[in-house]
């Protein structure tokens, strides 16, 4: 043990884990923005990535078609009797079309916000793990991507970019606990601040946290983003209430909410890159821890 | 003719780089508890094990970098943990350890667990989230336990590859 404390190789290895504590000390302190290091690598790396993400492509249709034959059956039967539904109140609905004007306009993001800026992007690698709840995409620094810009699909709200590379991105989604999205709920206006919870990631739920105590906010209501903070665009859909409960200090109230978007399972995304109200600074509202 | 050596280190480093791949490869294994094995650690032990030290570290840091460039954190800090790992498990065999699967289980399952306790603690505890029994409950023990279920397959591959080429050189 003395002689390998005292001989190069020691040295080379302490030489080593030097630059490696260095260049971790300058991706932590540079809030995402990559390094040299990282940069040269995902340009190696993410041509594999998309062969991979190919690869596991054909791997997740036959595992996912085998695997959700039962609860696919029982979502169809739920849906026909959804539509059924659906087309005794269309009638009503065509009365109510001025009155829905508001929440309709959140189910179509071209028409209530003509200024978002949008990049299309395919997932390429996912984290391995419940820690982070990130994947890769195949749009970086070259294609416009910038920190914090909003991820979307036409469903509603993914994530926003934490880490930005040459090539390629990571996103980090809704459901980790380090994003934070000022939302308000679209049927009572009530406002609210939505983040990941490590016992809820593993159900793909989120929750909303500081709801005004005297908030009528049901199950099956619809949240979407508000806007304040500047870093997602405003009425992009983020989930639907499953349960509202008291907080413990009994100062407002909280919700469990399912999000629109299934992002464990999603291929394709949008990336907002600029919107009417983008804000370029951190706010305490929005935004990654 | 190309050297022994270079033919057997370059299975190494295509065997982590295909492990790599399938660490990041969504749905490729299920997961238990939404989470997924590490397969990078137990093949870094492994080849740490067979090649000593300075080879351990070595892939060690190679393992590292492709881990870190897959994940929005601290870029370099998987590699730096895998780099301490790789010599400290090259350093333990030629002095403490015998070179079994049991030795390779026992450092994966260590390894995996200071692994997840780091991240617990600068992903979770310094931002506020402590709720450790959870973490540790569904998180943590998933991820070692499903890790641990390919410790000893990848130690059988590497000490393989090992004892081929070795017979080879003899």
């Amino acid at each position: 043990m003395k002689d390998f404390l005292g001989s190069a190789r020691f040295k080379v290895f302490v030489v080593i884990a030097l630059v490696l504590l260095g260049l971790m000390i300058r991706t932590a302190t540079n809030g995402g923005l990559a390094t040299f290091t990282a940069d040269a690598v995902s340009v190696v790396v993410s041509p594999v990535q998309k062969l991979s993400s190919k690869v596991s492509g054909f791997f997740t249709d036959v595992i996912n078609s085998v695997a959700s034959y039962g609860k696919t059956k029982a979502e169809n039967e739920t849906l026909k009797k959804q539509i059924n539904e659906l087309q005794n109140k269309l009638v009503d609905y065509n009365q109510m079309l001025r009155e829905n004007q508001q929440l309709m306009e959140s189910y179509d993001l071209h028409k209530e916000n003509p200024d978002l800026k949008i990049q299309p992007a395919d997932i390429i690698a996912r984290d391995r793990e419940q820690w982070y709840s990130s994947f890769t995409i195949d749009k970086g620094f070259v294609n416009g991507i910038k920190l914090n810009d909003a991820v979307i699909t036409p469903n509603g709200l993914v994530g926003l970019v934490t880490q930005v590379l040459t090539t390629s991105s990571v996103v980090t989604t809704i459901l980790d606990p380090s994003v934070l999205a000022g939302i308000l709920i679209s049927e009572t206006g009530d406002t609210g601040v939505s983040s990941g919870d490590r016992k809820l990631q593993a159900n793909g739920q989120i929750k909303i946290n500081y709801l005004s105590k005297e908030s009528t906010v049901s199950p099956g209501y619809i949240v979407v983003t508000s806007g304040l903070g500047g870093f997602f665009p405003k009425n992009i859909k983020v989930g639907t209430v499953l349960e509202v409960a008291k907080e413990s200090s009994g100062m407002s109230l909280y919700a469990i909410c399912k999000p629109m978007v299934d992002s464990l399972n999603i291929k394709s995304v949008f990336v907002i890159t600029d919107f009417n109200g983008k804000s370029v600074t951190a706010s305490s509202q929005s935004g990654a821890k | 003719m190309v050297n022994k050596k270079t033919i057997k280190y370059s299975i190494y480093a295509l065997i982590i780089l295909l492990l790599a791949v399938l660490q990041f490869t969504p749905h490729f294994l299920p997961q238990i508890l939404g989470n997924s094995p590490i397969y990078l650690l137990p093949a870094v032990i492994a080849i740490a094990m067979f090649e000593g030290e300075s080879a351990g570290a070595g892939y060690a840091v190679f393992a590292g970098i492709l881990w870190d460039v897959q994940t929005g954190f601290a870029f370099g800090a998987n590699a730096l943990f895998l780099l301490l790992i790789g010599v400290a498990v090259g350093l333990l065999i030629q002095l403490l350890f015998r070179n079994t699967v049991i030795s390779a289980i026992i450092f994966t399952a260590i390894a995996c667990s200071i692994q997840s306790l780091f991240t617990w603690f600068f992903i979770d505890y310094l931002r506020g989230e402590q709720n450790f029994i959870f973490c540790f409950l569904y998180i943590l023990l998933p991820t070692v336990l499903y890790t641990l279920l390919f410790s000893a397959p990848i130690y059988i591959l590497v000490k393989r590859i090992n004892s081929k080429f070795q017979a080879e050189e003899n």
